[in-house]
């Protein structure tokens, strides 16, 4: 045993104490900015409601200031850091968090910093201005600058992205995306690559698929959409292996909003990723047949939860992923009440990532066409049918924190506005389920040549009511609509 | 005013930089190598880590960041070399190169966790043998957030089919299937159906559904925080564990069965290897309970059930055999393993079948620890089974066959005499020494025997445990025998402390039979070797001290007034030693109120 010089353990014990202040505190700080910056866009600054909002950001920003020297909120890789300790959001305050980022991102400025001595007038003019920034405008960081300037507020300041060629290409939205297919697509063949290798008993290497569901996972953590969004095109030339694909980001997504750490999100998604991998073992005349399948081939299907354990069985190494994937092959098609299959003499709760890889499973494959059964459900049908399940197929919470990140009207969803138009969804808003961003596919008159982004939370200065509002979903089969198109 | 040459100096100071920046990555391999050859908690790998991290911190108090290029065999920085790797492969550059890092860098704000975190990765990948451990991998679940490196993508070769390649046409038969029934999830819906659900009801139930969803209620928050922290605390292989249960218990196909339980004995020595000891053990227990489970079952004559109970024994029985135990022997001396109460556990679940390959550990093992251990494990598993453990007993190793008569002797079981009696004359005198120490513990008439016979051992230091070991047992038998010594001629000329053991045990034996006895030795009179005889006188006094009886108290009253002044002299001391027994016994209340 070495006895470590007290000085330095002192000096740990502050750093650790300090740290996890900064944690708690941040997360505060987050929750409540996020709190006062919407009630600023609907009350008045006279308001009591925003008035004891604003009352309690100042305080918390005192009570911080008198602790640390200055405040510095950084935006980062999908990470918000106060004071470069970086804060943790679970699904209680992912919602706050994402907001603050997209707030960040959308007035192009990375951090914000709020120093000694604050005044509560300065701090409502700030938080107004966030509230009623124009995001659209030319040069929106510019224009929050001078309103900044304009008000007198000399304690907070805004620093803008390092500039582009720092950050990198890879921050550009077109790159991003063309990135996300890249991951997508390389996570595909991966799949293939190993699902055929389990077909043939070779035995596996899994270093590749780690490092494939890495880097799905920093993009998930960095940007969810795009890689939500290519998980709603169901028509790609494999299914099966995009389903995989399908099942494994949508399964991050919600590990990620649970606040899993790393080490847990890359097992959860090599779990989710090989689900299905037992169906290697079946026949290739009942995986490919066309009709409806009879008894006695239903049966041979409800095999390939085991046959996927038998499969990573036969790996050579036996590690925490080939475990955790194992288990979830095997409970993936159990419901929440233990029925369903594999048959169970002794089982009596389902691990957590089989909860959550069932309930992305089942999803995608509701949304997904199905030989037999011709028609896919939309996504926000698929969402209602499982919520009237909740407490029986699935675990009613998971299943809540998982529509709130796909929000009432997923990616994909095609949908009929009160305005007349038909659009497709783009892009979930985590503060309003039922208002997301959305392409305009169609104007009214059913031209569809224009296409056109909106965001369904503007709202009509001359009304004072929303510009745009859903009024229900569409077929996009029926209609013979391409959404792949749209938003691929 | 002397010209300043900026050239010469920031040259300089470059230099400054790139040796210390040669002597922190000399360091970092240091530290390294110190943690490859010091066991785990070592204080010199300790300080070798605190060291590397105050000189990584300080540096990075004036530089902000330390980025080193990584080569196939050299590090670099700021294009220049500043560590290479010796003549053999998998030095520092090689192991971060080999696994696809580029750039390592080091960023202000290090914390000294963040240089545990990679040490540890690095010290597990030179460790490994395992190709899919992925150094990559590991760092990168560290999610650290001051030590970044760059890997090579060669994720990105990939053909992304353009929007056109997407068929637009549905074509569901060419899609595979989902295993989803739709009836299952209650989704079933027919095309009327789905015409039926007018736009009211959709919008109300959309309604309700986003009243409900937007916030948390405590109790569901407390669920998942629930859920999340079993799932920490749940070890991965436990629910592993548990489905392979229910898979073993479903299977239909003998073969099938068969080909699963080579898998898992394969399994059973990777954790070995791995020397994960406690799920090991946790997997054999879950076997045994499995088979157990097969041949309780009501239908015990299904031979499925009877052939997959074998099978699994087999396995069971299998980990506990020879070689299988001889690994473990193997690993525990070349990983200087310090820690051993999983292995304990492990060998604890093994059958009876490996007592005898866990008895040949003993003479395997290296560390005195490790050997305890097998000993802690041998006296549980051999409680019933003493015949196995007593085969042990004919090891030709004198340290073996120690240990198990210890295990023996602390077992107790009078079946164990017959295997004491193989090696009560083994010619190792600690062997003898274990032997007659252990028979003190172990009832039954043999053992009495046994001891009594170990009074002819031609050492005295054996005689005289042999004599303390009669007195323990109060053994009657052996009266007569040591009456006959005693009342031998040459018994004075024995050394001073056996005849005293001998006495006293014979006093303690023989109780109030010893008294007049005894003061015939007291009385006797010898006008050759003087002192020696007085000596015997003596001691026999002091052994009368030990009878409790008054006819002892008396015989001592009688012979404290003999002329010699020694004698009255002992005798006045052990009847103060008499007196003093008794008041102590009357006294317990008082001590105890005290
Ligand atoms: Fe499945
Ligand atoms: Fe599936």
């Amino acid at each position: 045993m070495t006895t470590e010089s007290p000085t330095k353990t002192k000096k740990e014990e502050v750093t650790k104490v300090q740290k996890l202040y900064l944690l708690k505190q941040g997360k505060s700080l987050v929750c409540q900015l996020y709190v006062s910056i919407r009630t600023a866009q609907i009350y008045d600054r006279s308001n009591l409601v925003y008035e004891r909002q604003g009352e309690n950001l100042f305080g918390l920003i005192k009570a911080l200031l008198e602790k640390e020297q200055e405040i510095f909120v950084k935006s980062k890789e999908g990470y918000l850091f106060l004071n470069e300790t970086r804060l943790k959001f679970s699904f209680d305050g992912y919602v706050s968090s994402k907001f603050l980022m997209e707030t960040f991102r959308k007035l192009q400025f990375e951090s914000l910093v709020i120093s000694s001595p604050l005044t509560a007038e300065e701090l409502d003019e700030f938080v107004f201005a966030l509230a009623h920034a124009d995001m659209e405008c030319e040069n929106p960081f510019e224009s929050l600058q001078k309103r900044i300037l304009s008000s007198n507020i000399q304690h907070i300041r805004i620093e803008k992205f390092a500039s582009e060629w720092d950050v990198g290409d890879e921050s550009l939205p077109e790159n991003q995306k063309k990135l996300a297919k890249k991951r997508f697509f390389k996570t595909i063949s991966v799949a293939q690559e190993m699902m055929e290798s389990g077909r043939t008993g070779r035995s596996i290497n899994t270093v590749k698929s780690k490092r494939a569901i890495q880097f799905l996972i920093d993009q998930l953590i960095k940007n969810e959409t795009n890689l939500m969004s290519l998980t709603s095109i169901k028509n790609f030339d494999e299914y099966t292996f995009a389903h995989s694909v399908n099942v494994c980001v949508l399964s991050v997504s919600l590990g990620v909003r649970l606040g899993l750490s790393k080490r847990e999100l890359s097992e959860l998604g090599f779990a989710a990723l090989f689900h299905d991998v037992g169906k290697v073992r079946l026949p290739l005349n009942i995986l490919n047949k066309a009709g409806e399948l009879n008894e006695q081939e239903w049966e041979e299907v409800r095999k390939h939860p085991v046959f996927g354990v038998k499969t990573l069985l036969s790996k050579r190494s036996l590690d925490r992923f080939s475990t955790r994937a194992m288990v979830v092959s095997f409970e993936h098609h159990l419901k929440l009440d233990l029925s369903g299959y594999p048959q169970l003499s002794f089982k009596k709760d389902l691990n957590l990532f089989s909860r959550i890889v069932t309930i992305a499973d089942v999803y995608d494959s509701m949304t997904s066409g199905r030989v037999y059964a011709k028609t896919p459900l939309t996504p926000d049908e698929a969402l209602r049918r499982m919520l009237g399940k909740e407490g029986k197929a699935f675990d009613p919470v998971l299943l809540k924190v998982f529509i709130n990140m796909l929000g009432i009207y997923p990616v994909g969803s095609v949908v009929i506005l009160d305005s007349g138009e038909v659009g497709v969804v783009m892009k979930a808003n985590p503060a309003e389920l039922s208002r997301p961003e959305m392409a305009i596919i169609a104007d009214k008159f059913g031209k569809k040549d224009k296409m056109e982004t909106v965001d369904l939370t503007k709202i009509d200065d001359k009304t004072g009511k929303h510009k745009r509002t859903i009024l229900k979903t569409i077929d996009p089969y029926q209609y013979k609509l391409d959404i792949a198109r749209y938003i691929y | 005013m002397p010209e300043f040459d900026f050239e010469t100096e920031f040259e300089e100071l470059n230099l400054v930089e790139l040796e210390s920046v040669k002597r922190l990555v000399q360091l970092l391999n240091n530290t390294l190598k110190s943690l490859l050859i010091y066991p785990d908690n070592n204080p010199i790998p300790k300080e070798f880590k605190r060291k590397l991290f105050l000189s990584l911190s300080e540096f990075l108090d004036s530089q902000d960041e330390l980025k080193l290029d990584v080569e196939h065999s050299r590090l670099l920085f700021d294009e220049k070399v500043v560590y290479e790797d010796g003549e053999k492969e998998g030095g520092l550059a090689y192991v971060l190169h080999k696994d696809g890092i580029r750039e390592l860098a080091f960023l202000k704000g290090l914390e000294q966790g963040e240089i545990e975190d990679l040490v540890e990765v690095m010290e597990a990948t030179l460790k490994s043998t395992d190709l899919e451990e992925d150094m990559v991998t590991m760092l990168w679940e560290k999610d650290l957030n001051h030590i970044k490196c760059l890997v090579v993508d060669d994720l990105l070769d990939v053909d992304v089919p353009s929007a056109e390649d997407i068929p637009d046409d549905w074509d569901f038969s060419r899609l595979l299937y989902s295993e989803i029934v739709p009836a299952e999830q209650g989704a079933e819906l027919g095309v009327e159906d789905r015409q039926d659900l007018t736009y009211k009801s959709r919008e109300e139930q959309t309604r309700k559904l986003l009243k409900r969803l937007k916030e948390f209620s405590p109790e569901e928050v407390k669920s998942i925080q629930q859920l999340l922290e079993m799932d920490n605390r749940r070890r991965s292989l436990d629910g592993f564990l548990n489905i392979l249960t229910e898979i073993f218990i479903e299977e239909k196909d003998f073969s099938e069965f068969s080909q699963m339980m080579e898998t898992v004995e394969r399994i059973l020595g990777t954790l070995i290897n791995m020397t994960d000891f406690h799920s090991a053990a946790k997997m054999v227990r879950g076997l045994k309970r499995f088979e157990k489970m097969m041949q309780k079952s009501p239908e015990h004559t299904d031979p499925l059930k009877k052939n997959k109970a074998e099978r699994t024994r087999k396995v069971v029985d299998g980990a506990g055999e020879e070689e299988n135990i001889k690994r473990i022997s193997q690993i525990l001396n070349e990983r200087e393993i310090t820690e051993f109460s999983t292995v304990k556990e492990y060998l604890f679940s093994l059958n009876w079948n490996s007592i005898s390959p866990i008895i040949h550990m003993l003479g395997d093992l290296k560390g005195f620890l490790a050997r305890r251990m097998v000993c802690e494990v041998l006296m549980e598993k051999g409680k019933d089974h003493p015949e196995l453990l007593g085969e042990g007993t004919s090891d030709k190793r004198w340290y073996v066959v120690r240990n198990v008569v210890f295990v023996l002797g602390t077992i107790g079981s009078e079946r164990g005499s017959k295997f004491l009696k193989q090696v009560i004359h083994h010619p190792d005198l600690r062997v003898r020494r274990e032997v007659v120490t252990a028979l003190f513990k172990i009832p039954g008439s043999e053992a009495g025997t046994l001891l009594i016979s170990s009074l002819k051992d031609k050492d005295k230091r054996i005689r005289i445990l042999a004599l303390r070991g009669l007195a323990q047992r109060k053994e009657k038998e052996a009266m007569p025998v040591l009456m006959n010594i005693l009342g031998d001629d040459q018994f004075k000329d024995k050394a001073p402390e056996e005849k005293k053991n001998m006495l006293e045990s014979f006093a303690t034996i023989a109780k109030g039979e010893a008294i007049s006895f005894l003061v015939k030795m007291v009385n006797k009179r010898s006008w050759l070797k003087r002192d020696k005889h007085n000596e015997t006188r003596i001691f026999a006094i002091g052994a009368l001290s030990l009878i409790d009886a008054p006819e002892a108290k008396a015989a001592l009253v009688q012979l404290s007034k003999k002329r010699n002044k020694a004698i009255r002299q002992a005798c006045q001391y052990a009847l103060q030693r008499i007196e003093y027994r008794l008041t102590r016994r009357d006294e317990p209340t008082k001590v105890t109120q005290s």
